[in-house]
């Protein structure tokens, strides 16, 4: 028969709709979403509870196949993730190169996970990676240099010469140059800032961990001393002084300082709030301090989306993000052409550790090329998905979870938690505001007509 | 049945990978890229290093 020759996606993610008996379903592979009546409803969640879909009638069979909500039987649909993950990890069009011109910082955070060891980029290291650049920008079409640390602006010639050489190869070569900064900007000063926004260094990443005493409570100087008016300042400061600069102000948060994230948003003027973006962490990793500890995964999920409906409404850039179909790697340090240069010119993968117990996995040798290590293979061949998530209907969103994770522990981690509830409240959110016909909603951008994302 | 959200097609996923150098899709490709986040509600990727 006909009607055998398809079945439900497994991809497929149902929930009730906003009219009375409708039923909304998202395919997480191919970013559609439909919305069904009382009546066809009953049909489609009797396909999706039973894997069958020969009761659902002609006239939708068509529709639902252009959606991907129905597939043919013989389409392997775990093989297209696993071919856009391929595609991203090996994707030679980009190089991304986070550098850390030292592990030092003049602050210490309650909840870092670094060891702040002086340390400098000594010239010759400076100079074997301006080689390296020189080299290797010419092969890209995109190239996205990040400074992190440590504290980058410790070592602020290094990032002045560094960010110059990148910015005249890339021109030369035709290369789209990204520069990005994560600072804690205590020294990002206006005389500071001047010449680093001259140099095209644009985009900067500002922690702020809620309002004053809890910022200073959670990310006091080395000597105790507070830190947060300075931050403030520095930041508004660096916003003001070109209109082409944006800032995601992060704030990382516990139980300690959940209360004190709202009155953060009242503290920036209303000429700079449409360049900053909120990006709100819990706490990570496996410290004390760690948000999870104390906060259960629904709340933090409540949380996160109502610090960003209220930054929304307070003129931000921020936003409750949409839910995009498309993803080809979790993160930049799955990718092939993507490293961490530390100040000694050893190379990592992912930037998340204390860089002195941690064995990196290669060396930037004088002449400007890498030497990669076991560590760097073995990095690489972590499998593109642990079992769990080929079984996950959320794993064309996700992309498979944390590889240093994977590597370390073979498990998944904590954060797969938080993506069933925030995707199901954005994707409510989106079936909502579509029933009042107000596309984009929360900034969100409903593309039509096979534009690239949702 | 109505769609609220059109499909994607896959090569239109794929074309930040496959674009030409001229064209400039690389850059905006790289954009896509980094908004895909579903952890941190923000558009984010998680691609931002720091703590």
């Amino acid at each position: 028969m006909e009607q055998d020759g398809w079945v439900p996606s497994r991809f497929n993610l149902a929930f009730d709709g906003p009219a009375n008996g409708s039923l909304v379903i998202f395919n997480t592979l191919r970013g559609a979403m439909v919305e069904f009546d009382a009546e066809e409803s009953v049909t489609m969640r009797g396909a999706m509870d039973s894997g069958d879909a020969a009761a659902i009638p002609a006239a939708l069979r068509q529709g639902l196949l252009d959606c991907g909500i129905l597939v043919p039987t013989t389409l392997d649909e775990l093989a297209i993730v696993r071919a856009r993950k391929t595609t991203g990890v090996a994707d030679s069009n980009r190089l991304d190169v986070v550098v850390m011109p030292t592990i030092d910082c003049n602050f210490r955070c309650v909840y870092c996970y670094e060891k702040h060891a002086g340390s400098s980029m000594a010239v010759p290291v400076r100079d074997s990676l301006v080689a390296f650049l020189e080299r290797e920008i010419p092969k890209f079409k995109g190239v996205m240099l990040h400074w992190y640390g440590g504290e980058p602006l410790l070592e602020p010639e290094t990032v002045l010469v560094v960010t110059d050489a990148a910015t005249r190869v890339a021109g030369a070569a035709g290369a789209t140059l990204a520069l990005q900064m994560t600072t804690n900007g205590y020294l990002l000063t206006e005389d500071v800032a001047r010449p680093l926004v001259q140099a095209g260094l644009r985009e900067y990443q500002v922690t702020i961990d809620g309002a004053r005493e809890a910022h200073d409570r959670l990310r006091p100087l080395g000597g105790g001393d507070p830190s947060f008016d300075v931050v403030l300042a520095n930041t508004i400061a660096v916003l003001r002084s070109s209109s082409e600069v944006q800032v995601s102000v992060r704030v990382n948060f516990n139980e300690t300082n959940a209360g004190d994230v709202l009155p953060l948003l009242d503290q920036f003027p209303d000429d700079v709030r449409d360049r900053i973006r909120f990006v709100f962490e819990p706490i990570f990793g496996h410290c004390s301090v760690r948000a999870r500890a104390a906060i259960e995964d629904e709340e933090i999920s409540r949380l996160l989306r109502s610090w960003h409906e209220h930054a929304a409404a307070g003129g931000y850039a921020s936003s409750v993000g949409g839910v995009h179909a498309g993803k080809l790697v979790y993160c930049y340090a799955e990718r092939e052409n993507q490293l961490v240069v530390s100040y000694d010119g050893a190379v990592f993968k992912c930037p998340v550790c204390d860089f002195t117990t941690e064995a990196p996995v290669g060396r930037l040798s004088s002449d400007g090329t890498i030497a990669r290590y076991d560590d760097w293979t073995l990095w690489m061949d972590v499998p593109a998905f642990d079992s769990a998530c080929e079984a996950c209907v959320f794993s064309p969103l996700c992309m498979g979870g944390c590889r240093r994770e994977r590597l370390k522990t073979g498990g998944l981690g904590d954060t797969c938690a938080l993506v069933p509830q925030n995707v199901s409240y954005v994707l409510k959110q989106i079936a909502l505001q579509c029933e009042d016909g107000l596309i984009p909603l929360l900034g969100l951008t409903a593309h039509h007509g096979g534009e690239a994302s949702i | 049945m109505k769609v609220i959200i059109e499909p994607v097609a896959e090569e239109q996923i794929l074309r930040p990978v496959a674009a030409d150098a001229e064209s400039g899709e690389v850059a905006a490709g790289m954009v896509i890229q980094s908004q895909c986040c579903v952890v941190h509600l923000c558009g984010c990727s998680c691609d931002h290093a720091g703590c």
